[in-house]
């Protein structure tokens, strides 16, 4: 084969763009999942969280999209405000149109969308029998979502030609995306989660779970389109440590499905050497085990006893 | 313990940096859609107050012709520099010498519709010597 094998800058540049996305995501990966030793849920499941939060970001661009234009349609003189505002900042207008963009639109429909996708998948996934779980589905999801987002957002500073703050703004943007989405789908997966498994209280976790990160996310944007970023950036700080907090919970491991069958008394989860030492003893004490020390110990016991009752005959 | 206060104070600390670094470096948008789209105006920045200027924009003529207006953002006031048509793609204005302050932005809004059509953002130097001439 002659020649050398050459893509389309666009997609050569996109390649770049997802690897380099991949990075962050792949470091909170390690840092809340891989490392641990006793994962509570498998390895594909967290991968196929990744992937659906990914392609979450298609529809949800559509929607934003399809929103845009009909703002245009509405009202052309103030859609600019969709996007942010025009600096600087001169009065309430200026911070109230934005914010109906960002709450109204984009935190909707972004929240919105990986809200049914966990309500679904938490309902029905065998797999998620303690809260831990949800926790690490969001995570995935959220991560997910940042990935696509961050390559898209890299791809369209390239052709716009911004090179001179591209490095800089890419990798900052990269570390503060997703850490915004990690905290608002992490919070969001574990008060699913909650909610599905405390039967008097589902309905508080539930709308909790779509309106915290709904309204976070909707502030944050806010801050960032209208320049105090940061601000933007220490809202991160609350939701940032409750979510790091939440991970260290002891409770949120305790078992509440088996078989995919709720359980009527929740268990506490036993650790892989407990599980060995359990399945070692199941053998041990097996009726069936001819080499138990106890057969042994009996049989020595009643040789004692016969001895004794001979001896006094 | 100890060891978690100190990864917590790292974290907290590490996110101020970030922070400060984004409100010095600007323009990480969180969103795909941002501002930046219509930020398309050419103008040599800094503008000198009294000075004629030109003011470009990329003309689009799949869009129809239509009176512009140019106008200066502060966070006081608006002030119409000048008008001209969509597809001049210039306009040639005198940046007011009262003007206070050392920054703003000029945008370009379509006067049928209150469209915006462009914008940037601009830094205004002190009044230059064409503002004190007879």
């Amino acid at each position: 084969m002659t020649g050398e094998v050459l893509l389309p800058n666009g997609l050569a540049l996109g390649i770049i763009a997802f690897l380099l996305s991949l990075l962050p995501a792949g470091f909170f990966i390690y840092l809340w999942y891989l490392r641990n030793r006793d994962r509570t849920i498998p390895a594909w499941s967290i991968a196929l969280a990744f992937v659906t939060g990914m392609f979450l970001v298609i529809p949800a661009f559509q929607i934003e999209d399809i929103a845009e234009r009909l703002w245009q349609i509405i009202s052309p003189s103030t859609a600019h405000f969709f996007a942010g505002p025009v600096l600087p900042l001169q009065g309430w207008v200026d911070v109230l149109l934005p914010a109906i963009g960002t709450f109204v639109v984009v935190a909707t429909v972004e929240e919105g969308l990986r809200y049914i996708v966990m309500r679904v998948w938490l309902k029905y996934s065998a797999l998620v029998d303690q809260v831990f779980d949800g926790l690490l589905l969001g995570l995935a999801v959220g991560l997910g979502f940042a990935t696509l987002e961050n390559t898209l957002y890299f791809l369209g500073l390239f052709r716009e030609g911004s090179y001179d703050t591209l490095v800089f703004v890419f990798f900052l943007r990269f570390l503060i995306s997703t850490l915004a989405h990690v905290s608002f789908a992490g919070l969001m997966g574990t008060l699913v989660t909650q909610g599905y498994f405390d039967f008097f209280r589902s309905r508080q976790y539930y709308v909790l779970a779509f309106f915290i990160p709904w309204f976070l996310h909707g502030l944050y944007d806010l801050l960032l389109g209208i320049n105090f970023g940061l601000y933007a950036v220490i809202l991160l700080i609350a939701p940032l440590a409750v979510f790091i907090y939440w991970t260290q919970r002891r409770d949120f491991s305790i078992i509440h499905r088996k078989d995919g069958k709720m359980l009527a008394v929740a268990e506490v989860p036993q650790t892989k050497e407990a599980r060995a030492i359990e399945k070692v003893l199941k053998t041990f004490e097996s009726p069936w085990n001819k080499q138990a020390p106890w057969l042994k110990q009996s049989r020595a016991y009643r040789k004692i006893l016969e001895g004794i009752t001979r001896d006094e005959s | 313990m100890n060891r978690k206060i100190l990864w917590v104070v790292i974290g907290i600390v590490v996110i101020l940096l970030l922070g400060f670094l984004v409100s010095q470096v600007g323009n990480v948008g969180i969103r795909r859609v941002s501002s930046d789209g219509k930020r398309t105006l050419e103008v040599s920045n800094p503008v000198v107050p009294g000075v004629a200027t030109t003011v470009r924009w990329p003309v689009d003529m799949s869009r129809p012709n239509s009176e512009v207006s140019l106008t200066l953002k502060t966070a006081a006031d608006n002030t119409v520099l000048g008008t001209s048509n969509l597809h001049t793609g210039s306009v040639t204005v005198v940046f007011p010498c009262t003007f206070e302050g050392t920054e703003g932005s000029i945008t370009l809004v379509n006067t049928t519709t209150n469209e915006l059509v462009s914008w940037t953002d601009i830094e205004i130097l002190p009044p230059g010597q064409d503002c004190y001439l007879p």
